[in-house]
């Protein structure tokens, strides 16, 4: 049973005259205890998914669904009040950058204490609840890795690196114990020892406490190493979906193919300084987008069939849309 | 292959100076010597604030040194260049050019892309300018780009092409070395193996020496000669890719090997 499930999700940018589609059909499902992947690069939509889950965006978006449910609650029909209790609670996100993300007129340590929610904090006077709550912020912000805690919770955003900014948004998002975090490019410009701590850190918490995690990236490596199952989105369509241990074997599909492609260490027999296989051309822009399948103008297998919109086919739990998909010639 | 260019006893150093209640800090680089060979391409890897993106600008020239020595095409003169020698430092922004971090947010957004090619051109050379267009759109077509695009602004192209415009803006007065300060970070994932493959081919076009510095140990396993592991202003250790990766010395190079070596699937380390 999915926690968060999403099916045919439409969303449409009113700009006067023309409307434009920037997500097409998009399905995503996060189960209980599970690590999801949604890979896609900029433009794609990745971002405009988080958004729409979490309802933060503005008028001018008009979202269509099938389905967009939370435990079984349609979220669309939700009141705002309710809504809002559910993302307070439940699903916490980290925003992609965290300069612009934080409050700049307050310390990070205010910030930190003020999204800790009231349940937690122990003792009957106030003196005592500002300091378990001081000690449970001090404690969240070790978890995360950060090592100078006095420094750090008495700085405003405008003084600290932007590592320390994530891994602070990071903080934030795990203090309520939420069940559901949705981390969008977390480790974007971290360091590698950095990020495979932020990393362990979230299958730790995902085995012990089995929070789901929505990963929204497009760093593979991260993903490949940490996820159990990937999502890949490429112009606002869903492209393949499946197990990650799957679509790492056989990807269908050749935009992922190009994907896992463009990481030059999950191939050893590369040799050092050879050309790496890649899809010509670059990401169409919302104005410009190709009819039928959006990879079309760059796909190296696209045919005549490829102007009409490929429906999604499934084999097993792997979920795919493409004409000519790879590997299917063994079958 | 020989030497290129040599870095002796290059020192930066950064003071901010004490004040009331407040103690001071003190940064310093180096000193740093370093040898660069031909068509040679070195990475510079190592945490955040380690100095890196300030060797960077030291190499270039966007920041002065305060001593140290570089050796260009056995050319010296002295790092940190003053009003005088006018000429040393022409030569230098003539033969080390430098790729931006944010290719994006370093170009004029109110030109023209012809016109920013042109800046370095006119600045640094005197050619005409009937001379220099043609060579501006042979360098556009060099970097893959169409001869129409000099009559762009910034905001038609994508991150892909304005990473272009950022290397033929470096490529432009036909540098001897090109100094990169995370030329891949910002990029995606197909868009970013073109631009390595583009590196790979002017590299061999031109024997252009390349350093850059990046977070991705992917690509520099891929495409470095060498690595220089840098840890609070200083090289700790420095070698072929294939001795770092397989045999780390330093603890803080262990550290980032390892933290990489545990991302990548186990049955291609072997």
């Amino acid at each position: 049973m999915p926690m968060l499930d999403i099916k045919n999700l439409t969303l449409e940018l009113n700009t006067g005259d023309t409307t434009i589609k920037a997500l097409d059909k998009v399905n995503l499902s996060v189960s209980t205890g599970e690590i999801r992947a949604l890979v896609g690069e900029s433009g794609s939509g990745k971002s405009l998914i988080v958004s729409a889950i979490c309802g933060a965006l503005s008028n001018q978006w008009t979202i269509k669904a099938d389905r967009m449910s939370w435990n079984g609650e349609n979220l669309l029909g939700m009141s705002k009040y309710q809504r809002r209790e559910v993302m307070r609670r439940d699903i916490a996100v980290v925003f992609q950058n965290p300069q612009a993300s934080l409050d700049p007129s307050a310390t990070l340590g205010e910030q930190l204490e003020e999204s800790i929610p009231e349940e937690f904090v122990e003792g009957t006077w106030f003196w005592q609840r500002a300091q378990h709550r001081k000690r449970i912020a001090k404690s969240t912000v070790h978890k995360v890795g950060i090592k100078h805690h006095q420094h750090y919770l008495n700085a405003y955003p405008h003084q600290i690196p932007s590592d320390i900014g994530q891994k602070f948004m990071i903080a934030m998002a795990l203090v309520s114990q939420p069940k559901l975090l949705i981390a969008d490019d977390p480790t974007r410009g971290m360091e590698p020892t950095t990020k495979t701590q932020i990393l362990k850190l979230f299958t730790r918490l995902n085995q012990t406490r089995s929070l789901s995690i929505l990963f929204v990236s497009h760093d593979l490596l991260a993903i490949a190493s940490m996820s159990h199952s990937m999502t890949v989105l490429y112009a606002g369509q869903t492209v393949e979906s499946g197990k990650m241990k799957h679509i790492k074997k056989r990807p269908l599909h050749p935009y992922t193919k190009a994907l896992l492609d463009s990481a030059p260490s999950f191939r050893k027999d590369l040799p050092p300084k050879s050309h790496l296989p890649t899809l010509g051309g670059s990401i169409p822009t919302l104005q410009h987008l190709p009819i039928g399948c959006r990879l079309g103008p760059r796909c190296p297998r696209a045919q005549r069939a490829c102007v009409s919109t490929p429906t999604v086919r499934r084999i097993h739990d792997h979920n795919y849309s493409c004409h000519f998909p790879l590997h299917m010639e063994k079958l | 292959m020989s030497d290129i260019m040599q870095v002796d006893q290059l020192t930066f150093i950064h003071n901010k100076k004490k004040r009331w209640l407040k103690r001071p800090e003190i940064f310093q680089l180096g000193p740093i010597d370093l040898t660069v060979k031909r068509g040679e391409t070195i990475a510079i890897i190592g945490e955040n604030r380690a100095g890196k993106s300030l060797l960077a600008k030291l190499l270039v020239g966007g920041l002065p040194p305060d001593s140290g020595d570089i050796v260009l095409n056995s050319h010296k003169y002295a790092a940190k260049y003053t009003r005088k020698d006018k000429d040393a430092k022409q030569k230098r922004t003539h033969d080390i050019r430098m790729i931006l971090q944010h290719s994006s947010e370093s170009m004029n957004p109110a030109v023209p892309v012809g016109k920013v090619l042109d800046e370095p051109l006119r600045l640094n050379t005197s050619l005409s300018e009937a001379e220099r267009k043609p060579l501006i759109e042979e360098t556009l077509t060099k970097v893959g780009l169409l001869r129409e695009h000099y009559y762009f602004y910034r905001h038609m192209l994508s991150d892909g092409q304005q990473q272009r415009v950022a290397l033929a803006r470096a490529i432009m007065l036909q540098p001897k070395v090109l100094v990169a300060d995370e030329p891949f970070a910002a990029l995606d994932p197909t868009i970013r193996s073109q631009t390595v493959n583009l590196i790979l081919k002017l590299q061999q076009e031109m024997g252009l020496a390349f350093i850059f510095i990046s977070h991705n140990l992917g690509i520099v396993r891929h495409i470095a000669d060498r690595i220089i592991v840098m840890e609070n202003g200083e090289i700790i250790e420095e070698g072929k890719t294939e001795t770092i990766f397989r045999w780390p010395q330093h603890v803080t190079t262990k550290k980032l090997v390892t933290a990489y070596q545990s991302l990548v699937p186990q049955h291609t380390i072997r």
